[in-house]
This record gives structure tokens, sequence and C-alpha cells, in this order.
């Protein structure tokens, strides 16, 4: 009984007096520059979705099932190798995967980067009693990553929203655990870890996680998300970063020519792979990921002298 | 109801106190109730409850309308409430539905009968728990013939708790419960009441097992869902009135033979359907001698009666079921479709129309008066009624199929295009819609959307060999080219069992039609 009693307290807190600071927020980041393109790598296998910046700038909400590989029914779980792009600053990172809750689907990178554009994320109470919602993402980044579409994708459609009717927050023990969004099938798959955001104040309400035979999306609501980032230690606590951000010079296009560039070694397109290198590199000298991509190139070619050049003191990673 | 069950039991409350008993803690297994609906093409029966002053009920919205598997076909039942606790069985009217959250309040006539109470918001956040009790035993054996397990309507409660895995809110306000697993509950659980453990407060009526998934579809989590009982004040509405959703201070008793005549009641019942009558006559009888005023009673044996030829014994047994209740849409629905039968139909349509004009159950009167007046040939004023009940309830195609058959009848086939049409969106899964359709396009000469009719038959009743039959016969017809798939559709109805509406000598004719065209009788 004691355990109904505080549960009731709480519940009664989100359908009435849930602290909302929403409204106090003024809005500055444009939710797409808190976008970024989370890629998983295991063997010969890499698989693409979408990733949200949050705090200051050096965690990214992402996809349980997109940072690790596991097998239905067993035991085995492997911790992929991540790295993380950035539409906003041209820029690729590895990422260290620092907590993860398969329940709620959710895993937190940590990127060696500060002061990045991140999301604010809403209040219980406004969650709670939201009508809509919306979400924005990179969904056609998304399908010529995996394959389904092949058109190229320019710096002005880079990004795509989408508004949907909240069907229902589930409450879990007095707070919003997660959000379904109702049906008509726009958002879906390649819409995967998107931010799901309120539309009046640009605040971060989830993150899309599944979908639903009706059409329906659900998200898991990332308030929750601070107390899987406070157990870890030696993690910066979710605050939103105050930072004058830019968005960066030939960022875009950097941005676009790494998603070219593991489109076409997707595609076992080695020579074209090996020239969208050399731009990238030419944009971003400091960035490991156009030398990597180009010394793999190499290899695939039989070049492997050229591999040797392409990857200068070790830097880099992975592929 | 302003029926003479409901002047008994004002009757009863006002003068006979040892038929009252305090309802201060009432056990939850006494506002247990079983909830039937009854349509053209069979029955469901699931749980329900009573709630606050005993005359109204809690159930599921599948329970009560009758809706396609895959398309938007959606139409009201002939609803009955059985009650263990009083061992009787009543009619009962839809008073509020939500069809998204599988809920429908039910009005009935059992004022004083033990209740729930519905838990509001608060006390719905506040549970940690569920606990579902119903009846599915009793439902089970009253549902599936083919069900053996446990024994036939006792009517001891099952019970399953489960904790409370989340509460859907939309807009602050709760919309359903998800329990954490699904235990044992499953078929014939529909319509139980979620109670708060160890009280009379009920905070949901569970609907169904709904899954959540994760990206790639692998299974998560299994969950038993309903809709919140914090719902049932708002969909009812002021009309109602938050009193009757209080519980009374006294209810009535439960008789000595409650269970005993309630057993009786659903046997009767199950076995009021085509073919199986005569097994209704011994337990409505022995009913009738426990309950003799029952209304239920009446018409199970008037209808039992008049399936095995008793058609006095119907007649005078209808008249007296509305003796019992004038207002009874079942039993005015029923006489009407005797009287119709047995060649009075001006007497059918008086006791038909004023149901249609009164608003209560009107798509029902309207199907049963469309009928009569139907034989009447007075397809004008089917038609009048038809356009004004599709008004009412668009989404019935019991409706739109008649609607097609009077602009047959009057206006001809292009006319019947657009109804028939409209039946078989509202039901992709029945074949006689689709085949109706069909031949319609054939007449109309739209062949390519015939065919297309024609083929997709084959998909919906791969069983049936009518089907392949009007598929070869439209191919032979119409697509010369096509003569050889004709006839490998056609011996493919000829390998499947046979019905009684198409001999096997019908589809060797057409195939040997097909192989041996009659000779071109083109004058040179």
């Amino acid at each position: 009984m004691a355990a109904y009693c505080r549960a009731g307290a709480i519940v009664v807190s989100i359908l009435s007096v849930f602290a909302d600071v929403d409204r106090s927020w003024a809005a500055q980041t444009k939710p797409q520059d808190a976008l970024v393109l989370v890629t998983s790598h295991w063997r010969e296998t890499r698989m693409s979705s979408h990733g949200l910046v949050v705090g200051d700038g050096s965690l990214v909400v992402a996809l349980y099932p997109a940072v690790f590989d596991e097998l239905a029914g067993g035991r085995h779980r492997l911790a992929k190798r991540v790295t993380v792009a950035s539409p906003y600053w041209g820029d690729v990172a590895d990422a260290e995967i620092v907590a993860s809750d398969a329940r709620k689907h959710l895993a937190i990178l940590q990127v060696p980067w500060r002061g990045h554009p991140s999301l604010r994320l809403a209040g219980d109470k406004s969650i709670a009693d939201a009508d809509r919602m919306m979400v924005v993402g990179m969904p056609r980044v998304i399908e010529m990553l995996s394959g389904k579409s092949r058109g190229p994708v320019d710096a002005s459609a880079l990004f795509q929203e989408a508004t949907a009717g909240v069907d229902y927050v589930a409450v879990r023990e007095g707070k919003p655990s997660f959000v379904v969004l109702q049906g008509g099938g726009e958002i879906s798959l390649p819409w995967a870890g998107t931010p799901i955001l309120l539309p009046d104040t640009g605040r971060v309400a989830a993150t899309v996680s599944s979908f639903l035979v009706n059409g329906g999306a659900e998200g898991e609501v990332l308030n929750r998300m601070g107390e899987l980032v406070d157990r870890v230690r030696g993690v910066e606590p979710v605050t939103a970063s105050e930072t004058e951000h830019p968005l960066t010079e030939n960022a875009r296009e950097a941005f676009l020519l790494t998603v070219r560039i593991a489109a076409l070694f997707g595609n076992e397109k080695y020579e074209e792979t090996a020239a969208e290198c050399r731009k990238l590199i030419e944009l971003r000298p400091q960035c490991f990921y156009g030398y990597v991509y180009a010394a793999i190139a190499a290899e695939e070619l039989g070049q492997a002298s050229e591999a040797d050049r392409a990857v200068p003191g070790g830097c880099g990673s992975i592929a | 109801m302003k029926s003479g069950r409901s002047c008994a039991v004002v009757t009863v409350l006002l003068f006979v106190g040892p038929l009252l008993a305090a309802s201060q803690e009432v056990a939850p297994e006494a506002a247990l109730v079983i909830v039937t609906g009854r349509s053209y093409v069979g029955e469901v029966g699931g749980n329900g409850f009573v709630l606050g002053d005993g005359t109204l009920v809690v159930t599921c919205d599948h329970l009560v309308f009758e809706k396609s598997a895959s398309g938007g076909h959606r139409a009201d039942m002939l609803v009955t409430v059985f009650s263990p606790y009083l061992g009787d069985a009543c009619e009962a009217q839809v008073v509020a539905s939500d069809e998204e959250l599988d809920l429908a309040v039910l009005e009935i006539p059992w004022k004083g009968h033990p209740a729930l109470s519905p838990a509001d918001a608060n006390a719905l956040a506040a549970a940690g728990a569920g606990r579902v009790i119903g009846l599915p035993m009793a439902i089970r054996h009253m549902t599936d013939p083919d069900f053996a397990g446990g024994e036939a309507e006792t009517f001891e409660p099952d019970q399953e708790e489960l904790p409370i895995s989340f509460i859907g809110i939309r807009r602050g306000a709760p919309r359903f419960v998800q329990l954490e697993g699904v235990g044992r509950l499953g078929p014939g659980w529909s319509g139980s009441p979620m109670l708060v453990p160890g009280t009379s407060v009920a905070i949901g009526c569970f609907a169904a097992i709904d899954k959540r998934g994760f990206v790639g579809g692998k299974m998560m989590e299994r969950g038993a869902k309903g809709p919140a009982l914090s719902q049932v004040s708002g969909l009812l509405g002021e009309g109602i009135g938050e009193g009757r959703l209080r519980r009374p201070d006294v209810c009535l008793k439960s008789p000595d033979d409650a269970r005993e005549a309630c057993s009786l009641a659903l046997r009767a019942s199950r076995s009021s359907w085509p073919g199986r009558y005569e097994s209704a006559l011994e337990p409505v009888r022995a009913f009738l001698k426990l309950r003799p005023d029952s209304v239920f009673g009446q018409r199970v044996l008037a209808r039992a009666s008049e399936e095995t030829g008793q058609k006095d014994a119907a007649r005078e047994l209808y008249q007296r079921a509305l003796e019992l209740d004038p207002n009874s849409a079942h039993t005015r629905i029923l006489y009407a479709q005797f009287l119709g039968e047995n060649s009075e139909p001006n007497e059918a349509r008086r006791i038909l129309e004023p149901l249609w004009q009164s608003g209560r159950s009107r798509p029902l009167a309207a199907i049963a008066l469309v009928n009569i007046l139907g034989t009447q040939k007075d397809l004008g004023r089917c038609l009048e009624i038809l356009e004004e009940a599709v008004k009412i309830s668009p989404r019935n195609v019991y409706l739109w199929q008649q609607m097609a058959g009077c602009r047959m009848e009057l206006q001809g086939p292009q006319a019947a295009l657009e109804p028939t049409t409209r039946a078989v969106e509202l039901c992709p899964e029945r074949g006689p819609f689709r085949g109706g359709l069909a031949q319609l396009l054939e007449r109309t000469g739209a062949l390519d959307e015939a065919e297309k009719h024609f083929r997709k038959l084959l998909e919906v009743e791969p069983q049936n060999p009518v089907v392949y039959y009007w598929l070869a016969e439209f191919l032979s017809k119409h697509r010369p080219q096509s003569r050889e798939e004709a006839v490998k559709v056609a011996e493919k109805a000829l390998s499947l069992p046979s019905r009684a509406s198409l001999p096997r000598e019908e589809i060797e004719k057409l195939i040997k039609r097909i192989r041996d065209p009659a000779p071109s009788t083109v004058p040179e």
C-alpha cells in the first residue's frame, strides 16, 4: 500500500504540477543542428541511424540496437565500433558507448567534442500534455546508406520534418516513459533515432525507437536518460551547451562527402570512393575519416603502397 | 428500459426488504456479468461488469458491435446481459462507446445489482497492480463449441494479478492501463474488470493483449491492455449523470437459484441458432419455471417454438414478451420478422415503424423494416429508410447491401454499383459481397474491373468451388484467349468439396462448354 501512495503522489504531479521550465527557454538551436549520423561497424557490416547531441555537446543519444550486436533468444552482446558524423561541423569522430539500457532501447555515446549544438529536454508535464509532436531527421541519407535509394542527397534537402498526433504517452511510476505517435506510416524505419520534439518550444521529448504495425512510431522519453548517464563515473552531467556555435564553413559539403564515401564503399565502388576521399581530405585535412577510407579503398584496389601513404602516422580508427 | 422488469425491481426496493442486502463491501465477483452480441452472422460473447447504481454495464466495444476483420464495417448487435448473481438475463442498450479504446457502456434495468466503482485518474495513478477477474470458462463454453476445458457454467471467477506496466495518457488524461505480461489472460477474458487488488474499484476493462516491438521487429514486451475506467464518466456525458456511477447503499440479494437460472439462460441462448433450436426448448422452459416473467425467456422460447414449427405457441409467447416489455427492441424485431414470414406484413410494419421512428436501435429496425417492405414491393419507402439509415450508421454493410438490392430493382445495375462497392470496401473479406460486385460489373460491361474482383475472390474464399466456377465462366465468356486457364480454374472447382448450390454436374457442363464451344451463329 505504501508503494501505491508513493506512486500516486508522483502521478498527481504529472497531471497537474510538474515543474515546466520550457517557457523560459529561448530557442537558439535548430533541431537539425543537434542531429548526427551514427554508424556502427562490425566485420564487414555497417549500420547507420540517427543520433542526437545532448548536454555539453560531448554526449550523443543513439539507439541500443544500432550500436550493439545481439542474437535473438541468446545472451550474446557485442558493443560495435561506432563513429559519429556531424552535419553541423562536417566532422567525424570515434565514439565510446558509456551507458546503455536495452529495455529503454537507448545507448549514450561520448564523443571528443565540446560545444556542439545540443537540444534541451522537454519537461515531463509538457510531454504529458502534448497533443502533437514533430520529428526532424535525415531519412534520405539513411535510405541511401542502406541501399534503398541511390539518388544523391544535396545539402538543401538534407533534413526533413514530419508532424504527428500523440496517440499516447506511457506513464510509468508517475513519469513519462515513452511516447507513441499516431499512424500514417510517414515516420518509418529511416527515421529511427530521430528526436521527437514539442513543436511549440523545440525541446526534445523522446527519440524514435520502434515502429508499430498500425503505422505509428514509438519513442523513449529522454528525461529518464539523465539517470542513465549519472550512473557512469566520469561523464559530465546532461546540461545543455551554452556556447555560441556558428555553422562551420563547408560543413554540409564535408558531411555529404562522408555519406557518399560510405555509400560508394558499401557498393564496392573503390575508385570513386578514393576520389571522394581526396575531396574530403582537402576540406578536412585533420579528420581521419578521409584517410582511412582512402587507405581501405586503395587496399581493395590492390594498391598497397597507396594504402600505406593514405594513413599517415597511424591516425584514425576504423572502417 | 421502462419495462415490467424495472417496475418489479422498483417494487422490490420499496416493499420487499429481505431481498435487499447491504452493499458497503461488494465482492467483485458479484458484479460480473456475461455479455452477448448477436448479429446476422453469429454471436460473440464476453465478460462485462456492473458499475455504479447497477444500471450500467462496462464491456468491450468489440463484444457489442459487429466488425469486419479487414474493413471498416461496424454494425449494432442485439445485446443481452446475463447475471450469475441475479440468475437472470435482459436486453441491453449501448449508451456510449469508444471504438478506439474498445470500451462500451450498456444500460440495463437492474438497479441495485452489486456493482464496482470506477477509479478516478488519481486512484488509477496510485494503483501498483491490476487484478483481472472474469468468467473465462463460462465464456468459452458459451462461445466455443469445441472447447472442452473446465466445468460448464460454474461461474467460479478466475483471476490474474499483474503489476501495472504503464498508463497511457493523452492530453494529460489517462486513456488505458497496460499490465506487465499477460499471465493466463487470453480467450474468454475480454470485458473483465481490472481492479485495484483487494477492492471493488475498477481501474480498467481488459480488452486485448498488446505487443510492443523494437527497431528490426524483435519482440520485447507483451501486456494485458484495457481502457481506463476514468474514461467512462466523460464517455457517458452529462445526460447520464454522475449519480448513476455511485454505488447504492443497498443492493439486490442474490436468489438461491441464481446460478442454476443463469446456467439455463445461457444454455438456452447458446442453442438459439439455426439448426440447434430443438435443444433450446428444454433449458428455456426450465428457466421460465424459475423466472416466469422473464422477457428474455419468453422471447427465446418463442423463437425456438417458431423454428420447431409451433407457430401458434410462438405467436402467443412473442405477445406475452411484448406485454412484459412493450419497448423491447429484440422482441419487436423478432416478432415482426415472424409476422413477415407468416404473411402478416402489415402487422409487422405496425410494430417496426415506431421502433424505426423512436431512435432506439434504428439501424437494426431499418434492416428488419426494409425486409418487410421489400416483400410488399414498397421499394420507394425502403430507399427512403435506407438513405436515412446510412447517415446514422454509415459503416453498416447490411444497410448498403439492402440499398444495392433496392436500387437494382428500381433503377437497374448501374445504380446498384455504388452501394455494392461500398459494401465490398466495408467487408473485403466476405465473398458474397465481392461476388455480387463482380457480377454487377460484368453486367454493366466493366469487364476488367469485374475480372479483378473474380480473381480476388479466389484469395478470399480459396476453398469455395463457386468462386472458381464464376471465374471460369467469366473467362469463357469474355476472354477467349484464356480458354485453357478457364478449364484449369473449372477443374479446380471440381477438385474442391462440392456445395449444395453448385452440383458437380454444373461444373462438368461448364468444362465441356469451354472445351467445345458452340459454333458461331454470326451470319456470313
